[in-house]
């Protein structure tokens, strides 16, 4: 099964970093394995339609996080250490998609009372079996 | 007399008619196989009018490459002297074919692209290269590096002083009155594919190899949407179909150019025979380089003017 990513355009966080929190999300959840070998700077630019810069720049970010591993001549892979993650690495996910959440309902002007209650209701009755 | 007649031209026709029978069935079964070659890659054209476009510039791109091809053939044939344009003439026509490819590929450039969305996925030119015809398409090649440099290094100069003969230097028996010794004489047999007719390919298979390569690294990087999995295994068939062509584009400039150098030189060598064994085996040789350059030369016609419907691997 493919990973996809998606750029959101409405989405006011950069690209590189909606696409660093994505490959976060993948790694830690397993979806992407260690050694996993990421595809090119320049294909996915190419794919995804942006600059490679902006490839770069994701790509240097998660291996300044120690989540990938660039070796000359070698691509980018997933780094063997990672795993289902460590507590701080699920922590920073945790914060990273928790931002992005109330980022996207608050343009729905909802009020954080009910954002709260609607995740209070998701634990209770919704998401993944723990 | 007439009874002799008669029964050689019974065992001429037993011949003719095998030849056309063999030939026959020869026909039929390349038919048979291009027929079951040539369905169409399918998939939900409503859904995916990028692929639709693809695939139609894919095919386009094959056939217009095909018609420049046989024009730059025969344009490339007629050059020089003495037949030096065949040499380069195969050459010429694969690197057109491979152009016209390549051109059709970039013309649908963003065909399987979704702005925003994409899979990861790491894609390599060996995922899409049919690993025989890459394998027969190198041997060939090889083949014909070590015919070429050989002929090109034995050739001799003819009377134009050009380097297009074969020149035998034998010590032959004379007649017993003259005390029956052996003297050296030298025996000259042409056209022989000497430096004049390889440095043809000198400049026509460097420029195929080259093209060549680029064209399936381009068909590679053209980006799509791989988080698509139904695009996905279109797409994947569409650029399958594309490196097979590019590759049999490659081996049938690189056959031709084999069976050139193999038939011509086979021709002079063999017109040695009788001034010794070695020149019966390297003729011999000679001839079954050419053969196998024949056979190569048919699978990749048939791939080339059949495009296949990309066989999708097993996931």
């Amino acid at each position: 099964m493919t990973v996809a990513l998606r750029l959101d355009a409405h989405d006011p966080t950069p690209a590189y970093e909606q696409l660093r929190r994505q490959f976060t999300f993948a790694i830690a959840s397993g979806s992407l394995a260690p050694g996993t070998r990421l595809p090119t700077v320049r294909q996915l630019a190419a794919d995804l339609g942006i600059a490679a810069g902006t490839v770069m720049r994701t790509y240097s970010e998660l291996e300044g996080g120690g989540l990938v591993v660039t070796r000359r001549g070698g691509g980018t892979i997933v780094a063997a250490a990672v795993g289902a993650g460590s507590q701080a690495e699920r922590e920073q996910l945790l914060a990273s998609q928790a931002a992005s959440f109330v980022g996207q309902v608050r343009l729905l002007c909802i009020p954080d009372e009910a954002i709260v209650e609607a995740v209070r209701c998701a634990l209770v009755y919704g998401g993944t079996d723990r | 007399m007439s009874t002799m007649a008669l029964g050689l031209t019974g065992i001429t026709m037993t011949l003719m008619t095998s030849g056309l029978a063999g030939l026959g069935v020869l026909v039929a079964v390349v038919v048979v196989w291009a027929v079951r070659r040539s369905r169409a890659v399918v998939f939900d054209e409503g859904r995916y009018p990028g692929l639709v476009a693809l695939r139609r510039s894919t095919l386009v791109a094959r056939y217009v490459g095909l018609a420049a091809g046989c024009v730059a053939l025969v344009a490339a044939a007629s050059i020089g002297r003495f037949g030096r344009g065949l040499f380069l003439a195969p050459g010429a026509a694969g690197a057109v074919l491979i152009l016209a490819v390549m051109i059709g590929q970039q013309s649908a450039h963003g065909s399987a692209r979704t702005r925003g969305v994409a899979g990861v996925e790491h894609r390599r030119i060996l995922d899409y290269v049919p690993r025989a015809l890459a394998v027969v398409t190198l041997a060939v090649l090889v083949c014909l590096i070590v015919a070429a440099a050989w002929t090109t290094s034995v050739a001799s100069v003819d009377e134009s002083g050009l380097y297009r003969e074969f020149t035998a230097q034998e010590t032959v028996p004379v007649a017993i009155e003259r005390g029956g010794a052996q003297y050296p004489a030298s025996f000259t047999l042409g056209p022989f594919p000497g430096g004049y007719y390889t440095s043809q390919l000198a400049v026509g298979l460097p420029i195929v190899l080259v093209l060549g390569s680029v064209a399936l690294w381009l068909t590679t990087r053209r980006p799509r949407n791989g988080s698509d999995p139904v695009l996905v295994r279109v797409d994947d068939a569409l650029r399958r179909q594309t490196a097979e062509g590019i590759v049999a584009a490659a081996g049938l400039a690189f056959s031709l150019s084999l069976l050139g150098v193999a038939l011509s030189a086979g021709i002079a060598v063999g017109g040695m025979a009788g001034l010794g064994p070695h020149y019966a085996i390297g003729a011999g040789a000679l001839g079954l380089l050419a053969l196998g350059s024949i056979a190569v030369a048919s699978w990749c016609a048939v791939l080339v003017l059949v495009p296949g419907g990309g066989t999708v691997k097993p996931s």
